[in-house]
């Protein structure tokens, strides 16, 4: 079992895709053949690689003023 | 207006003026969909705060962040105020529009348009968000005669909807809900921060003060999960299994509710067993007695305990095994072997032990069988006995309405995987097996539900029923009982240009509008002329790949011409997707407008009878704006749809709120939009000829009317005979045959008979029939979602979830500075374990990575989040399918509040 409590591919391996499932994902209308990013709606399979020294160099979000307070955001 | 001024946009705390004229109106909310009742206070003629309506029926005064801030979209600077057409020479996505008038934008429809019917309608397609006025829209194609019309439920709600409807004929939310004034024991799975947001904040504080146990299960301990006794954090996409091993509890230790199923569901009824026999898995019926309704046949058998034979069902005197195989005596079918639903459901779950379901939930098997346990004993005994009388279908009278007060609220955390329909089917059979459905502290269903399993409406069957200057012959959108009712062409292939209703796609009841663009673009399976959008941002509602979707929008043909030939968006703001279309329609707020939320659609209806309600224009129109309705009734007009054209030949509607007002179903039926004060005189409803002062009397009744039924028809709403045969006169219901619920469902199992060659008529493709067998399968079960199954998991061992933040839960856009300020980071919430196992540290800036692309955030710790596994995001989209393409996180609020995001889920599950 891997962490998120599925049985897991050996390392490194390429996981065979049961019938159905692998049908329904290369089938013509599928979410493969319109384009789509990813199976599930509001959950994707990813992984946190930041680890020691990898944190982004990125800036600090400011934790000032909201100085917009009530006028609108223009992005 | 002062858009560049660094002086707030909207001062709301700046004292009133002594001597301004003040006014308050009363209007219903827009800013998600609960609809609830504002009231709207104004200024010398400005808007100046909205606040709840104390004596509407749905929030009863309560406002939300949400509501209170529909201000900040009246004011937007982004408000459309003009029709635009796009530039000629300019590239669609360059923003570059001259301003047009209504005439002009009218003509070049109606010529367009006109053309198109007269040739061939489906080369026209029609796409709406979450409109709540679907009723019109799907009037408008259907007069129309294209078959390609949709709103974003293909992939928002419709595994729940359809995984409900299909087993018990109706759902939660707009369908149906817990009844916590009753209830002992809620238990909330898969349910969002703010969903159904007033009115369930008012029932559970309700509820917890009256002593009822609450328990939350959900990945994340947000929103209402802050507030439940106890959490139970489960892995995502894993809710079948726990609700599989639920009811193995339930069986195993007899906590089922045995009455309720023998006479309100097919449990006991007999299923063909021989698996060598073209008939197997379905009902077995006795062909000597009347079918009754050819649709809902009633000829069923049990097998009676008392006389150990075959009896009709529901027989007086009789009672029908749940548990064995029996093999029929003689008729037709002698020496057949037959199984009640009943054993084949249990048989189904009794290896989905609570060990089994451990390993995939991470909830301990302990927790689980305590759980259902808590269910099942709650729910027998802590019975309700109201005295309340009725009579059933079988002409059965009952002193008392029983209840089971153990109440559910599920949504798209179960039914937005790609597992959802048939997790949704556990679902709905676990409460049944409580004996929970419309009863008192159960499930309780709102009007017009229940309707039949499955309903009555189906799509065409036939690309015969597309016909030029013709409407459509059927509805755009139904419910298939069976192969016969898929929309396909005589190859079998699809005829409605998102492939619903087509083999791919079999029970795809609400539309595939995530697929319009795409097969639009490939040409898959015809292309079209013209494609008109409204209040939906189809970069996002197709596909979740907005950099791809800008890619076919531009894409051209070899001719020069743009492979979509024509869009038209209708929006009341500025938005990525505005900027692709070659005319841009400007639609008003819901302030500005007339609006119905009505029973023809999704109404307002509560647990006690139906309700309706209306929006009336508080505001003038802002610039040229005008209501989309105002658009589509006279397109409709200028266009001669035979429903909005009267015999000569001249429009027989002057404008919306007197189509509202004067619509009938069909001449004389008395029917029509809205419910409330119908009858010359106002002074009949539900059904009545049309009141020429309907608006008015809305208006002066908090725009909403609400209809209390008699009490003995509030309740076993599907097996009632008053209230079916009061629904039936009321049109609420074609049929008045009791509603049975579907623990084994005979509609699954014709696909699969089909698909494994047992049926006569209509087979899928080749290469469609291993996918048809396998998911269709007529008893709930569990799969591994299709993006864990696609996913490497040594190298991708996470899940991360989206959700929207309780202030944007179906807040449609982003155009709301207030709203947007609430949440003015989008952290990635991970628990404390997994982020300092991956060596992050409180408020990190990370990579989160996926095998579909990688995004950057901030880390921020939180023990609400599933502690095994899992990260969670408060993002309004989701972050590692976002990628590089995206451009800013209003893009992503906004084309996640349009319509929540995507669904291959739905794609997938629609199919199943």
């Amino acid at each position: 079992m891997n962490p998120a409590g599925f049985p897991t591919a050996a390392a490194g391996a390429a996981r065979p895709l049961p019938v159905g499932p692998k049908d329904a994902i290369l089938q013509p209308g599928s979410a493969a053949r319109i384009g789509a990013r990813g199976f599930d709606m509001h959950t994707i399979q990813c992984r946190l690689p930041s680890g020691p020294g990898q944190a982004c160099a990125a800036r600090t979000p400011g934790r000032g003023l909201r100085r917009h307070l009530t006028s609108p955001v223009r992005s | 207006m002062k858009i560049f001024s660094s002086a707030p946009l909207h001062d709301p705390i700046a004292p009133p003026r002594p001597g301004a004229h003040k006014e308050i109106r009363n209007t219903t909310c827009y800013m998600c969909a609960c609809r609830c009742g504002i009231r709207v206070h104004l200024e010398d003629g400005k808007l100046r705060y909205i606040d709840g309506n104390p004596e509407h029926p749905l929030n009863q005064g309560v406002i939300c962040a949400k509501g209170s801030s529909g201000i900040m979209k009246q004011y937007s600077p982004a408000r459309l105020t003009q029709p635009l057409k796009r530039k000629a020479g300019s590239e669609r996505g360059a923003g570059q529009f001259e301003p047009i008038s209504w005439d002009e934008a009218f003509s070049m429809l109606e010529q367009r348009l006109g053309e198109i019917r007269a040739t061939d309608p489906k080369q026209f397609a029609l796409y709406t968000g979450r409109d709540q006025m679907q009723a019109l829209t799907g009037l408008f194609a259907r007069q129309f005669g294209t078959p390609n019309y949709a709103a974003h439920g293909g992939f928002c709600s419709v595994n729940m909807a359809a995984g409900m409807i299909y087993t018990i004929g109706g759902s939660f939310w707009e369908f149906g809900g817990p009844d916590l004034d009753r209830a002992r024991l809620f238990v909330m799975i898969g349910t969002a921060e703010d969903h159904h947001s007033n009115p369930l904040k008012i029932a559970i504080a309700k509820f917890k003060r009256a002593g009822g146990r609450f328990v939350s299960i959900n990945p994340v301990r947000t929103g209402y999960s802050a507030i439940a006794d106890e959490w139970v954090p489960i892995r995502p996409g894993t809710d079948g299994a726990l609700l599989l091993a639920f009811m193995h509890e339930l069986i195993r230790t007899g906590l089922y509710d045995r009455d309720f199923l023998v006479r309100y569901s097919n449990a006991g009824q007999l299923i063909h067993a021989d698996e060598d026999r073209d008939d197997f898995g379905l009902h077995v019926r006795d062909a000597s007695a009347p079918e009754v309704n050819a649709m809902y046949p009633q000829n069923k058998l049990w097998w009676d305990r008392l006389s150990d034979r075959p009896v009709a069902t529901h027989s007086e005197g009789a009672d029908p095994y749940l548990l064995g195989e029996f093999t029929l005596p003689d008729g037709e079918h002698e020496g057949r072997k037959v199984r009640p639903a009943f054993d084949l459901l249990a048989e189904r779950v009794r290896t989905c032990t609570p060990e089994w379901a451990e390993g995939i939930t991470g909830i301990a098997a302990d927790t689980i069988r305590r759980l259902a346990h808590e269910m099942g004993i709650t729910a027998r005994d802590q019975r309700i006995e109201l005295p309340i009388a009725w009579t059933d279908c079988w002409g059965k009278e009952h002193d008392t309405v029983t209840g089971n007060p153990v109440a559910f609220h599920a949504m798209r955390g179960l039914a937005a995987h790609s597992n959802g329909f048939q997790t949704i089917r556990a679902l709905a059979c676990l409460m049944s097996l409580l004996g929970t459905i419309d009863r008192p502290g159960g499930f309780r269903h709102k009007a017009p539900f229940p309707r039949a399993v499955p309903p009555s409406a189906k799509p065409p069957s036939s690309p015969a029923a597309i016909k030029p200057n013709t409407p459509l012959g059927g509805l755009p959108l139904g419910w298939p009982a069976s192969p016969d009712d898929l929309f396909l062409d005589e190859a079998g292939g699809p005829v409605r240009l998102d492939k619903g209703f087509s083999w791919e796609h079999p029970l795809s009841v609400h539309g595939l509008m995530h697929n319009a663009i795409t097969n639009a673009w490939r040409g898959d399976p015809y292309p079209i002329d013209t494609l008109l959008i409204f209040m939906a941002n189809m970069s996002w509602n197709s596909t979740m790949n907005a950099s791809e979707v800008r890619r076919m929008l531009n894409d051209r043909r070899e001719d020069g011409q743009y492979k979509i030939p024509f869009l038209v968006v209708c929006d009341a703001f500025q938005s990525e997707m505005t900027a692709f279309a070659d005319l841009v329609l400007p639609d008003t707020t819901y302030l500005e407008r007339h609006d119905v939320m009505s029973m023809l659609d999704r109404p307002i209806s509560e647990f006690d009878g139906p309700v309706d309600a209306v929006r009336v224009p508080v505001l003038p129109v802002t610039g040229d704006c005008k209501p989309f309705q105002e658009v589509l009734i006279e397109l409709a007009s200028r266009l001669k749809l035979p429903a909005f054209t009267k015999a000569d030949g001249a429009r027989k509607f002057r404008d919306y709120p007197d189509f509202i007002v004067n619509f009938e179903t069909e001449p004389g039926s008395g029917i029509g939009y809205l419910a409330g004060w119908r009858g010359a005189d106002g002074s009949k409803f539900m059904k009545g000829e049309p009141n020429p002062r309907q608006w008015e009397m809305y208006a002066q009744n908090n725009c909403v009317f609400h209809y209390e039924l008699p009490r003995s028809y509030q309740y076993m709403r599907n097996w009632n005979r008053g209230y079916m045969q009061w629904a039936q006169r009321t049109r609420l219901r074609r049929f008045a045959e009791p509603v049975l619920i579907q623990l084994w469902s005979e509609e699954l199992q014709s696909f699969r008979s089909a698909a494994q060659g047992r049926r006569p008529g209509r087979r899928p493709p080749e290469h469609l029939r291993a996918r048809i067998e396998r998911w269709f399968d007529p008893l709930p079960f569990w799969s591994v979602p299709l993006e864990v199954q696609a996913s490497d998991l040594q190298k991708y061992p996470l899940a991360a979830v989206t959700q929207r933040p309780m202030a944007m839960y179906h807040s449609w856009d982003s155009q709301n500075a207030w709203l947007r300020q609430i949440h003015t980071h989008n952290y990635l919430f991970v628990n404390p374990k997994a982020a300092r196992a991956a060596g992050i540290a409180d408020d990190d800036w990370i990579w989160v990575e996926s095998q579909w692309g990688k995004v950057r955030c901030q880390c921020r710790f939180s023990e609400a989040v599933e502690p095994a596994a899992s990260a969670a995001s408060a993002r309004p989209s989701n972050p590692a399918r976002s990628g590089p393409g995206t451009r800013s996180a209003r893009h992503r609020a906004r084309g996640s509040s349009r319509a929540m995001p995507t669904s291959r889920n739905a794609v997938s599950c629609s199919t199943t």
